[in-house]
């Protein structure tokens, strides 16, 4: 009976042996897989924030990179409050892909998020504004 | 016998609703062993589930029942965040225990077959950087005990002890291992070899306690 028992006790440990780990995969030195070699800095003119119906989001977005880094840089910017919003660096409005350069880290006022890895603007040339919980866009701005 | 428990970990939680019956073996009948139905609400907010199978790609060999020794082939892994996770649960369970005196007991149970409903959700796909919204994320329907990454579904298990209060009432201390699997409906995995996966499992250690009623 003691065996029986040791033996359900070692089922359970090897069960938990499986606990999750965390997505490996992702590298987030590493955000960006296009792999056509980009040489020359980004400058790129202000885009200018269109609302999504039902929201309202005004200001601008550039982006500004060097040899070493880059930053997307929103100035004037206004959005009305909304859980959980991210800006995303997006291929198209729907997010189909994107990077998430982080929670929106104020509803007003200038602010600038670091863009890690090496980026294809012509790609990513959206700024979104999103609601990720509810999957919910605000605001976009055309960057390229 | 009917139990309610609730447990609880990171970002996430869970209650159960079950009924067990159990028959005593043993020259003393310490022994018990049994079948139940189980009802798992399980719930969280931005819960990260992982690459749920096949077996061949996420672990380093696919043995049932050793496949819990195999390794974690965590570089054929994706993940999906899943927003807004409530899945429910309704399984067949196995109980299996043993009465350490008149009081205490120690047990554990674990979801064979049934099927999952709960909230469809948007979730965000991630792999080597790049995102992706996936609109509409559901709960897998069809839920199987297959050992390890075999397995199907939401699948509840519970190593716990029962303290008996009375004849009829007993409180229960409970680690909980708990799988819920999402699928996504747009978006999907492929792997290196071109297998489309789009099965994605979360696997929760919790805590909690429980109440069991003894009819």
């Amino acid at each position: 009976m003691k065996s029986y028992v040791i033996f359900i006790v070692v089922l359970w440990v090897s069960l938990s042996c499986g606990k999750s780990k965390d997505g490996s995969l992702i590298d987030p030195t590493n955000t960006e897989k296009d792999s056509t070699g980009k040489t020359d800095p980004v400058n790129t003119k202000p885009g200018t924030f269109v609302s999504a119906p039902g929201e309202t989001v005004t200001g601008t977005a550039r982006i500004s990179e060097t040899n070493s880094s880059a930053t997307l840089i929103l100035e004037n910017f206004s959005v009305n409050n909304g859980p959980d919003l991210h800006v995303y660096l997006a291929a198209d409005l729907k997010a189909t892909r994107f990077i998430d350069l982080g929670k929106l880290q104020k509803n007003s006022g200038s602010q600038q998020y670091a863009i890690n890895g090496t980026v294809n603007f012509n790609t990513f040339k959206y700024v979104l504004i999103h609601c990720q919980q509810y999957n919910v866009l605000f605001g976009s701005a055309l960057i390229n | 016998m009917v139990d309610f428990a609730a447990t609880i970990g990171k970002s996430q939680g869970s209650s159960a609703l079950s009924y067990n019956y159990n028959w005593k073996f043993g020259k003393r009948s310490k022994l018990e062993a049994g079948l139940g139905a189980r009802l798992t609400n399980s719930f969280g907010k931005k819960l990260d589930y992982t690459t749920a199978g096949p077996a061949r790609l996420t672990r380093s060999f696919t043995t049932p029942f050793l496949i819990f020794f195999a390794g974690q082939e965590t570089q054929n892994w994706d993940t999906i965040t899943v927003q807004r996770p409530f899945v429910n649960a309704l399984n067949i369970t196995i109980n299996l225990g043993y009465h350490f005196n008149a009081r205490l007991f120690g047990g554990f149970n674990i979801d064979l077959i049934g099927a999952s409903f709960g909230r469809k959700s948007s979730s965000v796909y991630r792999t080597n950087g790049i995102s992706s919204t996936e609109p509409v994320t559901k709960p897998t329907a069809f839920n199987v005990l297959l050992t390890g990454d075999h397995d199907r579904g939401s699948l509840n298990s519970e190593f716990f002890l029962r303290y008996q209060i009375n004849s009829n009432w007993g409180l229960r201390a409970i680690y909980q291992f708990l799988f819920t699997e999402y699928q996504t409906t747009n978006i999907e995995q492929v792997a290196f070899d071109g297998t489309r996966i789009n099965r994605f499992r979360n696997k929760a250690n919790n805590f909690g306690l429980g109440v069991s009623y003894q009819f």
